[in-house]
């Protein structure tokens, strides 16, 4: 192809873009007239971008506006929410903690069998419950942390490394029961072991590339991953409090181990 | 005498977009001091051309759901960090750019066009439903890189110039011309090759 032809492409392109001058528009409309091989490119590329433009634009989900707009507003409130559940904690007569005491500990025995039931024997016996929280701590190399300080989560998360073993510790508290998400490459890594102190695991699943669990108060939950590839960890954390996301980020190791 | 028209209609549109990039900018400040009726106005702005640049761009409606929830989030919380010397515009759009670059690390490689592969019978004719054309030309872009697949998006669905490109990338004019011209080329074979070109 010649620079000429080029040249009469590049402007081709530019008036598909409406970012041509008078004087390349009529260098161009010469061009065409005298040369049937670059009309068929014109045309082409007419019809292209003509097809291009004519894609249709998606709705935004019904939910979405709302939801961002839910998840700032907290932040306002954030100062007058403790002073708001003292009060609340106060006018509660202890025998209702009591029942909620109980009807906890209920729930907490039906929604681990129902965990329980969800996994295979295999994924139970590989990891459920398991492994000590952190009782191999002083091996691993922190890598990567972050901070959670949203309303209604504190708290961090560390992703720490030994040898082909990766682990996760989310150290958070929160008034609300939180629902965590992370994601991963399951082609890279799989799950080894989790646990929570104190040891009241409520839900926690396993899939391929994906982890979920529950932390309630104030937790220790540790989850250890095997990344026998060694090939560079990125955790896409998710974390909700109500059903409602309230704050995401990656954790990632800074390159290929 | 078209090119007249252009020149014109580009005259308009510079107006317009400079009154928006002015009325952008009072949001901005308004939102810092804690007015969140500007930043909601912000976010009517922009949430759909963001949301329709992360689904073209990813393909999957729940992660452009996410991703737009995170450009808000962020652009909220780092609305100290905005340059008011750039558009608010191509911030934004920067932010939806790295948090889908993210996302795309973290996750496999996405699903290219087999699932979605039209078939030689269907002809240009044919595809007359818009939502069939969408689809046949969302599946082509898939199967291009995430470069070349950004450039298509920034220039026909968000409709922006060489010039916003350029500082939404942060690469020069130049290269985001060279870029898009490949990415059209790779665009044309791939629906030439399965008939719909």
């Amino acid at each position: 192809m010649s620079d000429s032809h080029e040249k009469y492409l590049e402007l081709m392109h530019a008036e598909m873009d409406g970012e041509i001058s008078d004087k390349e528009l009529v260098a161009l409309r010469e061009y065409l007239a005298f040369n049937p091989e670059a009309r068929r490119v014109h045309a082409e590329l007419a019809k292209l971008t003509g097809m291009l433009n004519q894609v249709e634009q998606v709705e935004t989900p019904g939910d979405l506006h709302r939801n961002i707009l839910t998840a700032l507003a907290p932040r306002r409130l954030a100062l007058g929410t403790v002073s708001r559940m003292s009060r609340w904690h106060l006018r509660i007569p202890m025998i209702h903690y009591g029942y909620a005491l109980a009807a906890g500990l209920l729930l907490g025995v039906v929604l681990t069998g129902f965990a329980l039931k969800n996994l295979s024997t295999a994924e139970k016996s590989d990891f459920y419950g398991t492994m000590t929280a952190r009782e191999d701590t002083p091996r691993y190399l922190a890598v990567d942390q972050m901070k959670l300080n949203v309303p209604d989560l504190g708290g961090s998360v560390r992703l720490s490394r030994s040898g082909s073993n990766a682990m996760v510790a989310f150290d958070l508290n929160s008034g609300q029961q939180v629902g965590v998400e992370i994601g991963f490459d399951g082609s890279q890594a799989g799950i080894r072991g989790f646990s929570q102190q104190p040891n009241n695991i409520r839900l926690f699943e396993a899939r391929e590339g994906r982890i979920s669990f529950k932390s309630e108060g104030k937790q220790l939950s540790t989850v250890l991953l095997t990344n026998e590839k060694n090939a560079q960890i990125i955790l896409d954390l998710k974390f909700y409090v109500a059903g409602r996301l309230v704050y995401q980020g990656t954790l990632q190791e800074p390159g290929a181990l | 005498m078209r090119a007249t028209h252009g020149r014109i209609n580009q005259l308009f549109l510079w107006c317009v977009v400079f009154m928006d990039d002015n009325e952008d900018l009072k949001l901005v400040s308004e939102s810092r001091q804690g007015n969140r009726e500007s930043f909601e106005r912000l976010l009517k702005r922009y949430e759909k051309p963001i949301f329709n640049a992360a689904y073209r761009v990813l393909h999957d409606y729940e992660d452009a759901k996410d991703i737009t929830q995170n450009v808000f989030l962020k652009a909220f919380e780092n609305l100290d960090q905005f340059d008011s010397k750039h558009r608010f515009f191509s911030w934004i759009y920067r932010i939806a750019l790295n948090e889908s670059i993210n996302l795309c690390k973290s996750r496999k490689p996405l699903g290219t066009a087999e699932d979605t592969r039209v078939e030689e019978r269907n002809t240009p004719e044919k595809l007359l439903n818009r939502r069939e054309l969408s689809g046949v030309v969302q599946a082509a872009l898939m199967s291009l890189g995430f470069e070349y697949r950004m450039v298509i998006v920034l220039r026909h669905f968000s409709e922006c110039s060489y010039r916003e490109m350029s500082d939404i990338l942060e690469i020069p004019e130049k290269t985001v011309k060279s870029r898009l011209f490949t990415a059209r080329g790779l665009l044309r074979e791939i629906l030439s090759e399965r008939g719909i070109l």
